[in-house]
């Protein structure tokens, strides 16, 4: 935790004014980063019904959230402003009522376009992948599988147009939405199928896809090869200096004893976290294929198919780095590096999916049956209730402060009725 | 902190860290300083190596400059050495640096952040107890922390910036005019016109002063004055026209006659009168000399003892004014001549000695020309017509033809103005080269001279001139004699900039400024911190009681009272230990209004402690030099800005903005009101009318409003985008600005004529622009005032800006139609133009922070915009050629019309 300890706010803010400190924003930022509470006075317009598989926050503005549910709904929020009391209106919808071209099963994927938020791609269970115009919320394209499709991913660097899916029988499908083709398929992975994939962060060529049996392959889409790196949890082809790792094509490899559950890439695009079935979460060096040997102990992940971790790492200082683990019905912080449990954070009442961090707004985003916003505002909400407990007292009321803070809480469900 | 340098020879490397120097060798041990002069709170910031590589410069964060030796001994018979010793040596004093560099002949530059810029001379014998001998300072205005923008009198602004960190820590007075230096004054009244004469002398060193009536010659030895007759001078009459002329003589155009004056001023040569009538005017140079009477024109030429007349010939109407300066200063004739004529208002060439009329310009214009000047800038001519009711139009001269073409006008007084030729040196330069620069007299007195073929006009800080005349004083070196109404003052002009900078250092960091119009005094807070002291520079502060606790402690605040003229310090108030002062303002209460009081707000702060718990509002009362604390507020978070806001103290503290009132009974501030809805933290507060604007640390603006009947904040806008604001400021009622981390500046617009209350609460993005610099405030006002009615732009919307580099921008709100001219004129310059590093003028100034980025929109570069002025005629009218406004919309413009906005907007900066 003292790790995160950053100087005393007036300092830095003095450091700033003569242009002492340039990277007074990420130290500001790793102040609140290990300190998220819950704001409890946002609220989300509530829509969703069924529990949430999976979300996506747009990248250009970082403003509007994506949600999937079990049941094919797609909801968007708007996440600005971050303020103390404020409730987030839904932009637009996507379900049987209001949209004849929505998903009928499971969310798998939900993908914003990076280079703009005019276009979001979706992935069911359905077997349907669509690409949107966000601004007429219908429909751009459409593609249709004959088998049941997991993940898919789309490279954030720019002037890219592919889109890479996994699939329940162990293809890996490339679509190009420029062109419409989706014909290009690696067979990477074996029957089993693929959980997850990913593209790397700073390539475009590069492609991380995890399977059902614990394997995390590395794919270089221009080449001929199915993959040019396995990942292995022991090491053994990466300590061993005469075997080279990128020419031996060892199938036996895993990376998990059981089916891969999240793989996310650090921003510093040179490490890789996974999370696998077998309760375990793994850090790789993404160059050599090592696993640094970093102990987060054992991470359950019950039933959920697919989790998403969030990592927020400094600019200032690349061993700052912070993963948000969702843990059963709480989440838990992680520092990255040295594996070490910083806080746990509660508040979820059924198991959390997906975890999202913004960092120009620096709050979390968590999701399970509801989306619950943290952030790192609890001397804020203090003074806040203080100040709506001593107006309470001015109004001469009988409260009890147990019950103004419980009527605070739940104030939404009171607007609706 | 860690500098590796690689040394010859051998495989080794000096490693210099915070607080200690090294070598390091292979496979050996670390040789390691050993210094008095290195103590734990050392902290080494730059080097750089002499010649040879075996000495070196070491600086540290105090301003001290060290000298690191390597001492070697040769081995025998190898050419190879080895170093057996590190030396340290205290050389001296410098600023602060950040880089330092040698350059050769023992100079080095000392590039500094937080104070002046120095280049300096290592000595080889210590003199005064230092090594260094400074050679040149280069002005720095950097980190600019926070700045009071003061109203002088007759109209001037002074910018008054806190500057710099430490102990280079100073106040800069920055005023837009040229300063004065007084030598000596005369108490004469009515004066009508001054000239120098060089009497027995290669300096001048006699004064003809004309009067309506009469004439009186003062002669000037060392600093004495006193008043002289010489027999061949005329005193009954008012001089015209006075001078030396060719062959050691004098010439004296009274009203009365031309007197050719010889032998020191002792015998009159000849005489040349005219019976019937008076001379009006007159002008002469070495060898030739004209006058009118009423409208005939005279001609003479002047010999060794001879004053010919060749040519006179009669004018339409009377003659108002005339020259025959010659164009080039090395001249002793020209061939052209130039007067301005009554009636029909208008400037005619003639050619000399024929007086044959060359060209003919009418001036367009309801009032006379009152005083005409031909003079040559950067190899081109020009004549200067000053108008009676103050404008001065110029035009370019064609001298083969005597053609005038390329009109331009530029207001200056109000009030007839008089133009004169005089010499100028500037006190910088090093070189004793004067230059030829015009005087334009008036009561807005100018100094009108050219850089980089564009003219600049300089506004002189005096009240009002009558005429004036350069004197070039053995004993005071070049001078001008300057007549105002109240006598005649001798002295110098500072040196022709746009902007004169003052600085007064104060030896420990200033924070904040406030100015109290009533006493005439500035508040500073000021924070001493005993590490970055020296013996050199003592605090500002005079408190001598506090001398037996200052041993104490390393850091404190305090707040100090500075004279406004002076800049004495009248008195001071130091703060608790860990007592930090963040805000300052100056207000009067509703309840009181005749008293002005002082507000700080403070906090205490623990160096372990994540975010202050504490602080307090204190208030004083500034009475005769004594700081009286009247009130004081404990607050449990920092407050960061205050503003006096309709009578009451408006702060905002931590995360939420406070109004107080101040109880006269009580001597007590009361809390009237809380904002109801939480910031991160407020970091800005800016006030217009009852609108607040707040900027917060994580957030972008809110605009809140103040219900005085229901004593609430009421929000009315804010924008939703997360941003990590630094200052923002209203431009107007719906218009805002604000500036972010990244270097960027945002302006913002409040949508209030929309129906939907949710378009009306949300302020949205109407431009954005990469500034490239860290700015720390913004302040409404601009330094120049405005002067016509007739220019299209209005300065009330001017603001300006500081940042930590030490830049001063100006912002301006352009008309829509302007906007649009010079937005299509900016992306055709940009296209034109060669940037700095080629890299593209839009790249370069779109808006890039963290994580985000958008093109630049909404601002106009100045500094592009100002380079169409210096290009070519032929480009100039190339790039207008099709200027298309948003949708394609034909522009039409002309060059003149451009040049003219252009040049009206360079004037403003």
């Amino acid at each position: 935790m003292n790790k995160y300890r950053v100087p005393s706010s007036v300092n830095l803010l003095r450091a700033r004014e003569y242009g002492l400190e340039n990277s007074f924003i990420h130290i500001e930022q790793t102040r609140r980063l290990a300190n998220f509470t819950l704001c409890k006075y946002r609220n989300l317009t509530s829509y969703h019904h069924s529990s949430i598989s999976t979300m996506s926050l747009e990248q250009s503005e970082y403003r509007y959230l994506l949600s999937g549910g079990a049941n094919g709904h797609i909801c968007c929020h708007d996440m600005f402003p971050s303020n103390l009391v404020v409730k987030h209106p839904i932009i637009f919808q996507i379900d049987r009522n209001s949209n004849r071209e929505h998903h009928t099963n499971n969310i798998c994927s939900l993908l914003w376009y990076p280079n703009d938020n005019g276009l979001f791609i979706t992935l069911g269970l359905d077997k349907k992948l669509k690409i949107w115009d966000t601004n007429r919320v219908k429909t751009a394209d459409e593609y249709e599988f004959n088998n049941f499709a997991y993940s898919a991913h789309m490279s954030s660097t720019t002037n890219t147009s592919i889109i890479a899916i996994g699939h329940e029988n162990g293809d890996l499908r490339l679509i190009d939405i420029r062109t419409g083709s989706n014909s290009h398929i690696i067979h990477a992975h074996n029957k089993k199928g693929i959980c997850l994939v990913k593209w790397f962060n700073n390539n475009p060529n590069l492609l991380a896809s995890a399977g059902a049996d614990g394997q995390v392959l590395f794919t270089d889409i221009r080449s001929s090869r199915k993959y040019y790196m396995a990942l292995d949890r022991d090491n053994i082809l990466t300590d061993n200096q005469q075997v080279n790792s990128r020419t031996t094509t060892s199938t036996s490899s895993i990376a998990h004893h059981r089916g891969v559950k999240s793989l996310e890439f650090l921003p510093d695009n040179s490490h890789l976290l996974t999370l696998g079935g077998d309760n375990h979460m793994y850090l790789w060096n993404v160059n050599n294929g090592q696993r640094l040997l970093v102990n987060y102990g054992p991470i359950l992940t019950d039933n959920i198919r697919i989790i998403t971790l969030a990592c927020a790492q400094m600019k200032h200082d690349r061993t700052k780095s912070l993963v948000y683990v969702p843990f059963g019905k709480s989440i838990r912080i992680y520092d990255i590096l040295s594996g070490e449990r910083l806080t746990t954070l509660n508040g979820h009442l059924l198991p959390v999916s997906t975890c999202i961090y913004n960092r120009l707004s620096i709050e979390l985003y968590t999701c399970s049956d509801d989306i619950l916003v943290w952030a790192a505002i609890k001397k804020q909400q203090e003074d806040y209730e203080l100040s709506m407990k001593t107006q309470e007292r001015r109004y001469e009321t009988t409260r009890s402060l147990g019950q103004i803070l419980n009527r605070d809480q739940w104030s939404d469900d009171e607007d609706e009725v | 902190f860690l500098f590796l340098l690689v040394g010859q020879d051998e495989f080794s490397c000096i490693v210099i860290g915070r607080n200690s120097i090294g070598i390091y060798k292979e496979n050996e041990q670390i040789l390691e300083i050993d210094s008095p002069l290195l103590q734990e709170t050392t902290s080494l910031i730059s080097y750089c190596p002499i010649d040879d590589g075996r000495r070196y410069l070491v600086t540290d964060d105090c301003g001290k400059l060290y000298l690191l030796i390597l001492e070697s001994n040769k081995h025998n018979g190898s050419s190879s050495t080895t170093i057996t010793d590190l030396k340290l040596n205290l050389l001296g004093e410098i600023s602060i640096s950040r880089y330092i560099i040698y350059l050769d002949n023992s100079v080095a530059f000392i590039g500094s952040n937080f104070g002046d810029s120095q280049l300096i001379r290592l000595l080889p014998e210590p003199q005064n107890g230092s090594h260094l001998e400074l050679l040149e300072s280069y002005t720095n205005l950097g980190p600019i922390l926070d700045m009071s923008i003061i109203d002088l009198e007759r109209q001037d602004r002074q910018l008054v910036t806190c500057s710099g960190y430490a102990k280079d820590s100073s106040l800069r007075f920055i005023r837009t005019g040229i300063g004065i230096h007084e030598h000596a004054s005369i108490d004469l009244r009515n004066i009508k016109g001054i000239w120098a004469l060089k009497i027995d002398n290669q300096y001048d060193n006699h004064l003809v002063v004309a009067f309506f009536d009469q004439t009186r010659l003062f002669h000037l030895q060392n600093d004495e004055i006193e008043e002289i007759e010489l027999p061949a001078f005329d005193f009954q009459h008012q001089t015209l026209f006075c001078t030396n002329v060719t062959s050691n003589q004098y010439l004296q155009i009274t009203t009365y006659s031309i007197r050719l004056i010889g032998n020191n001023g002792q015998n009159l040569l000849l005489e040349w009168k005219n019976e019937n009538n008076e001379i009006t005017v007159a002008s002469s140079n070495q060898t030739q000399c004209v006058c009118a009477i009423g409208n005939e024109l005279f001609y003479f030429e002047i010999g060794p003892a001879s004053l010919k007349e060749i040519s006179k010939c009669q004018l339409p109407y009377n003659i108002a004014c005339l020259d025959i300066t010659p164009l080039n200063s090395r001249d002793e004739r020209t061939n052209l001549c130039v007067i301005g004529l009554w009636t029909q208002i208008s400037v005619w060439i003639c050619r000399l000695p024929t007086l044959d009329i060359l060209h003919r310009e009418s001036l367009t214009s309801d009032t006379l020309p009152r005083s005409v000047a031909m003079i040559t800038f950067d190899g081109q001519p020009y004549v200067f017509v000053s108008l009676a009711d103050g404008p001065i139009v110029y035009y370019l001269l064609d001298i083969e033809h005597g053609l005038l073409y390329e009109r331009k006008k530029v207001p200056l007084g109000t009030k007839p103005t008089t133009l004169t030729i005089c010499q100028h040196t500037d006190l910088s330069s090093t070189s004793n080269n004067s230059r030829t620069v015009l005087f334009a007299c008036s009561d807005h007195p100018s100094v009108i001279s050219s850089t980089n073929n564009k003219l600049v006009f300089s506004s002189v800080n005096l009240r009002e001139i009558v005429c004036m005349c350069s004197f070039n004083s053995e004993y005071y070196g070049p001078s001008l004699t300057l007549v105002t109404d109240m006598g005649v003052i001798l002295g110098r002009i500072d040196d022709i900039q746009k902007l004169h900078v003052r600085s007064l250092i104060l030896g420990e960091s200033v924070k904040r400024i406030a100015y109290m119009d009533e006493e005439k005094i500035y508040i500073i807070l000021t924070q001493y911190m005993d590490l970055y002291q020296t013996d050199n520079i003592a605090p500002i502060k005079k408190m001598k009681e506090l001398t037996e606790q200052q041993q104490q402690d390393d850091a404190y605040n305090s707040i100090v009272v500075l004279d406004q003229h002076t800049h004495e310090a009248h008195t001071s108030v130091k703060l608790l230990n860990n007592e930090e002062a963040t805000s300052l303002c100056v207000l009067t209460f509703a309840d009181d209004p005749s008293i002005p009081y002082i507000a700080v707000g403070t906090t205490i702060v623990f160096n372990d402690e994540d975010v202050p718990k504490c602080g307090r509002l204190i208030l004083f009362r500034y009475k005769n030099g004594h700081m009286n604390m009247v009130a004081e507020k404990e607050l449990n978070d920092i407050p960061y800005r205050m503003l006096p806001f309709q009578g009451k103290l408006l702060v905002s503290i931590g995360t939420s903005i406070r109004l107080y009132k101040f109880s006269l009974e009580n001597h007590e501030l009361i809390q009237l009101s809380k904002t109801s809805i939480e910031c991160v933290e407020c970091l800005e507060l800016k006030v217009k009318d009852d609108f607040i604007l707040t900027g917060d640390l994580m957030r972008s603006l809110t605009v809140l409003r103040y219900n005085v009947d229901e004593n609430k904040f009421e929000n009315i806008a804010h924008d939703p985008h997360p941003q990590w604001t630094k200052a923002c400021e209203f431009i107007d009622d719906d218009t805002f600005v604000c500036a972010e981390d990244g270097g960027n500046i945002v302006s913002c617009h409040k949508n209030s004529g929309s129906t939907k209350e949710q378009e009306r609460n949300i302020l949205n993005e109407l431009g954005s622009y990469h500034l490239g610099e860290e700015i720390n405030l913004f302040r409404r006002g601009c330094l120049v005032t405005q002067q016509t009615s007739e220019s299209a732009i209005t300065l009330e919307t001017c603001i300006l800006m500081g940042a930590i580099s030490g830049y001063i921008g100006l912002l301006l709100q352009l008309p829509p139609t302007l906007y649009k001219l010079l937005m299509s004129l900016q992306l055709a310059l940009a296209e034109y133009v060669p940037s700095v590093g080629k890299i593209d003028h839009g790249t370069w100034r779109s808006f890039d922070s963290d994580g985000r980025s958008n093109v630049s929109s909404g601002f106009v570069d100045g500094d592009l915009i100002e380079t169409y002025l210096d290009l070519p005629k032929t480009v100039q009218h190339d790039l207008i050629k099709d200027l298309h406004g948003e949708n394609n919309v034909q522009l039409n413009a002309t060059v003149e019309e451009l040049v003219k906005i252009i040049e009206e907007l360079a004037r403003i900066h």
